[in-house]
């Protein structure tokens, strides 16, 4: 379940970032200490505003790209 | 670096805008444009006929007045034209190769603005993900103070688009107003007076030819600007996804040959920046290197291949 989330989360990353932004992505669900495949579904919402932070430069756009994504992910 | 905190990329990065449109395959394509801009050109340049007909009747002036008047408006509509197509769908062409040329540079902190047609469109949203990506590259690998090309900063675009967009609209007024010519000449105007309302036949007869022309040169437009505009929107929308075994169509030439040697060449700088980020982060099961993590890791590393790619491009495309 998770898994397809993050599989959700890379592409929504990728195709507002970049094809880099999956690698925040990966080391951002590394840094937190999980695998994409054990990531809990509970932990998604700071994985969403870390890679956020991670992977956008402005940070007037954060706001808006945390809740895009949580509504395209989490909320889908 | 702690988590959360503000990423410093460079000094001069704030403020970027970054694009999201989510309206933009609402939008019209080139080609639809560039059509109906011939079609409205076309419906003008009909009505000066049948006014210069009408008058004609009425106030039976010599024919060289309205062939005057008539040129003279026909002239006018094409200039009109030509620089709404020139202005509107062609400079931003020429405006992205030097954002393209910009990023190339190392100059990231680019505006980059919708043109307002799809092709376009899809190209700067392409274009945008390239950059923040190699912002993110930037960021893991250090700062890159040379070009990816320095050759390409030389280049000097050629204005092909500008030539077919202008040469295209005058080889149609010109033959628009040599059929007119002919239309309106006495001998022709003399073989149609017998028949009930013969002041309408000449002007009917432009109409015909003149939508004739109309739609010749707007496919022609369409096949040599929009339909490998288009082409190279879907690849430079693959590229920006990572799919780098995408390819720009062959026989590209002037502007747009030139627009997608920078995508090739970013295309080249995103696949080396791939590879070294997977190292950098500790990605690909190697010691983790990661400058967001630590400030004391030496951002050398990895930028050299960055800035010289040595992936070689789609060259013959």
């Amino acid at each position: 379940m998770t898994g397809n989330v993050l599989l959700l989360l890379e592409e929504e990353l990728i195709d507002k970032a970049g094809p880099l932004g999956k690698f925040v992505l990966q080391k951002q669900i590394k840094n937190m200490g999980y695998t994409p495949q054990d990531f809990p579904e509970s932990k998604l919402l700071p994985l969403i505003t870390e890679v956020v932070k991670k992977a956008f430069f402005n940070q007037e756009l954060w706001p808006q790209m945390v809740s895009e994504l949580k509504r395209k992910v989490i909320h889908q | 670096m702690a988590t959360g905190d503000v990423l410093r990329v460079d000094k001069h990065i704030i403020g970027i805008v970054t694009l999201v449109d989510d309206n933009l395959f609402g939008k019209k394509t080139l080609s639809n444009r560039l059509f109906r801009s011939y079609v409205l050109m076309a419906l003008l340049t009909i009505i000066i006929p049948v006014a210069s007909g009408y008058l004609y009747t009425i106030f039976q002036l010599p024919l060289y007045v309205y062939s005057l008047m008539m040129s003279i408006l026909v002239f006018l509509v094409l200039l009109l034209f030509i620089h709404s197509v020139i202005t509107k769908l062609v400079s931003p062409i020429y405006e992205l190769g030097g954002t393209l040329r910009k990023i190339q540079a190392g100059n990231l902190n680019v505006e980059l603005n919708l043109a307002g047609y799809q092709e376009m469109d899809r190209l700067v949203k392409a274009t945008d993900r390239l950059r923040n990506s190699l912002m993110i590259a930037k960021e893991y690998l250090g700062e890159r103070e040379s070009t990816l090309d320095k050759n390409l900063m030389d280049k000097i675009m050629d204005r092909d688009a500008t030539l077919k967009v202008f040469i295209s609209y005058l080889a149609y007024g010109i033959l628009f107003m040599s059929l007119s010519g002919i239309m309106y000449s006495s001998e022709i105007i003399s073989f149609f007076s017998p028949f009930p309302q013969a002041w309408l036949i000449p002007p009917l007869l432009v109409i015909l030819s003149g939508t004739f022309l109309a739609l010749v040169f707007g496919m022609y437009l369409t096949n040599s600007l929009g339909t490998p505009l288009h082409q190279m929107a879907d690849t430079a929308e693959k590229i920006s996804v990572g799919k780098y075994d995408a390819t720009f169509p062959r026989g590209l030439k002037g502007e747009l040959a030139e627009l997608s040697q920078h995508f090739i060449s970013l295309k080249n700088a995103m696949m080396v920046a791939e590879k070294e980020m997977l190292q950098a982060m500790g990605l690909d099961g190697s010691e983790e290197n990661d400058p967001l993590e630590n400030d004391s890791v030496d951002h050398g590393t990895g930028v050299e291949s960055l800035v010289e790619p040595k992936i070689e491009g789609d060259a013959s495309e």
